[in-house]
Formats: C-alpha cells, structure tokens, sequence
C-alpha cells in the first residue's frame, strides 16, 4: 500500500537508491499502489556520477511491498521492503539489472523486460 | 386406543436422546414394528422438550383445546446440526488429499525444502528452502508460513497446507524454539536456519 510520501527503495542499477512516492498514476485517483501500479516519484538519494540525479522526477513500477499479495491460489507473499524499478514512459526498465525476487503478476502487466531480467520470479 | 408399547420407548427424556436409536431398533423386533412406524413418526422428532413426555405426545386424535401445551424448546440432534456435518466433511477431504500426497508434519522451527508449482513461472520452483515461522490449523484450509532470504530481501509466503500447487514438502532441520509463532524473525538478520 504505497501512497504519496512513501519511501521505496530501488531494485534496480538505473542510479536511484531512494524514491518518495508523488502520485499514483491511474484513472481512477487511486489511494494506494500496490505491486505492478505506476507511480511517479522524486530521486530522494542517488549513486553518484549516473545518469539519475538527485531530486529529478521519474516513473517507476512498484515490485516489493510489505503489504502482502494475494493469489488466486491462496499463496500469500509479503516482502521485507518496498522498492520499485525505475521506468520509462513506455514501461521499459532505465537501469539494465534488476536485484531481487519479482512477483510473477508483472508478467501479466507487460514488464516483461523486467520479469526477464529478475533473478527469480516468484 | 391403547398407546403402543414401541410409543412409550420413543417418548423419552432427553437422558436418552442419543440412545433413541437404538431403542427404535429394539421396536424393529417388536411384531407391531409396522403398526408403530406408520402410526408415529411426528413425536420422534419433536421429543426434544426438556419439560416431560406427557407434554410432548400430541395424539392427534386425542388433543382438546382446553388443554395449554407448555412452550417447545427445540434443539437438534447434534449429530444432524451443520457444524457436525461440515466437521465430517473436513475431514474427508483432508483424508483424500493425505491419500494422495505424503505431507509431513509441519511446525514453527522447522527447516523445510519445498517444491512449488508456480503457474506464473510456468516451471517448477525447486529449491524453496525456508522457515517455518506460523501455522494455523483449519482443516483443509490449514495454512503454514515460511520466510527465507531472496537475493538480500526477506520474503515471507503464507501456502496452503494442502494446496495441489505444493509438489513436495521434505523437513531438513528441525530448531528449537518456544514460540508457535516466531515473528520476532523479522527484527533479526540472521534467521535460525543458518
């Protein structure tokens, strides 16, 4: 349940290391994200001499939340943090790596660069 | 008429309510077994007043309007009530399911290497080595949790005991703990299992 003023870390190498939360991107004036919805965010920290800088406003696809995702098959799944994969405006990935395990529902929201570049999808 | 001997058997207290059976059974032997079983079978299931037989047996040739029946407390035969029968029916399908699959017993503590089918993956995940950190019983829909370390984030899944997507489930270490639910886990880096 990401909302505005949410900090998330980054899962991938795009050069963000925090992002706050700004907006929910959605029709519908969404109250809270959750994983595979589309937030807008602010560089709040970042690694130094990459691309990303430091209060630069980018989209990202959340990933992991602490808030648990539940399946159709009754699996529960619930992260230790909340991160997010900077993007671009078509949904590709920024950063060419991406660190941690990626919920499978991303596949279905056409991320797939992002599902292939996981190191495990669960 | 005269009541028929099989009649005062069934007008019982309800002391004998779980031993009527049998005494319908003891009627089976009677020779006016036929004659008992077309006159009555009203009272059989409305015996169940704590009050007394003689309010119970309405004849119903017998009943005058003078005479004030005290009110029916009703209850069921707990073997016919709901809760019974879906107790009867967890059971079964955990049986079936037992039948087909070996799942050992799971507790909080436990190091277990499981193998799930995960159709978003379209594989098998093989190795899911994890923690055991809850269990709760339901029946069929008992439900264990587990918490392993993914790539340096901690991930936690709730599966469902008896879930056909759970190929395998094998105990690798058994921790002793003093918690049947160990969420303090969370707060630690280093889970037991190492």
């Amino acid at each position: 349940m990401i909302q505005a003023q949410t900090y998330l870390n980054v899962a991938d190498n795009s050069g963000a290391r925090e992002l706050m939360c700004i907006r929910i991107v959605g029709a519908s004036n969404p109250r809270y994200a959750h994983i595979g919805d589309v937030i807008v965010a602010v560089i709040k920290e970042a690694v130094p001499n990459m691309p990303l800088e430091r209060s630069e406003v980018i989209r990202a696809v959340i990933v992991r939340t602490c808030k648990e995702l539940k399946r159709d098959n009754g699996i529960i799944i619930r992260y230790d943090d909340n991160a997010a994969v900077v993007i671009d405006p078509e949904g590709n990935p920024k950063g060419t790596r991406v660190f941690g395990s990626i919920a499978g529902e991303l596949r279905h929201l056409n991320f797939t660069k992002i599902v292939s570049l996981a190191p495990e999808v669960f | 008429m005269p009541v028929p001997l099989c009649m005062k058997s069934i007008v019982a207290s309800p002391e004998s309510l779980g031993a009527r059976p049998l005494s319908l059974l003891n009627d089976m032997r009677r020779p006016d077994f036929r004659h008992s079983v077309t006159g009555r079978l009203g009272p059989i299931r409305s015996i169940t007043t704590i009050n007394g037989p003689e309010a119970t047996v309405t004849d119903g040739s017998a009943t005058s309007p003078d005479i004030t029946m005290p009110p029916r407390i009703k209850f069921k035969r707990p073997d016919k009530t709901a809760k019974h029968i879906m107790q009867i029916l967890d059971k079964e399908a955990v049986e079936e399911v037992r039948k087909e699959r070996e799942i050992p017993d799971i507790r909080p503590g436990y190091i277990i290497q499981m193998k799930v089918v995960v159709p978003e993956n379209k594989r098998r995940v093989s190795v899911l080595k994890a923690i055991v950190i809850a269990r709760r019983n339901a029946g069929l829909n008992s439900t264990f949790r587990v918490r392993r370390l993914v790539a340096g984030v901690g991930v936690e899944a709730v599966y469902p005991l008896y879930s056909p997507n759970i190929m395998e489930i094998k105990v690798l270490d058994k921790k002793k703990v003093r918690r049947a639910k160990l969420y303090y886990l969370r707060d630690k880096i280093n889970p037991l299992k190492k």
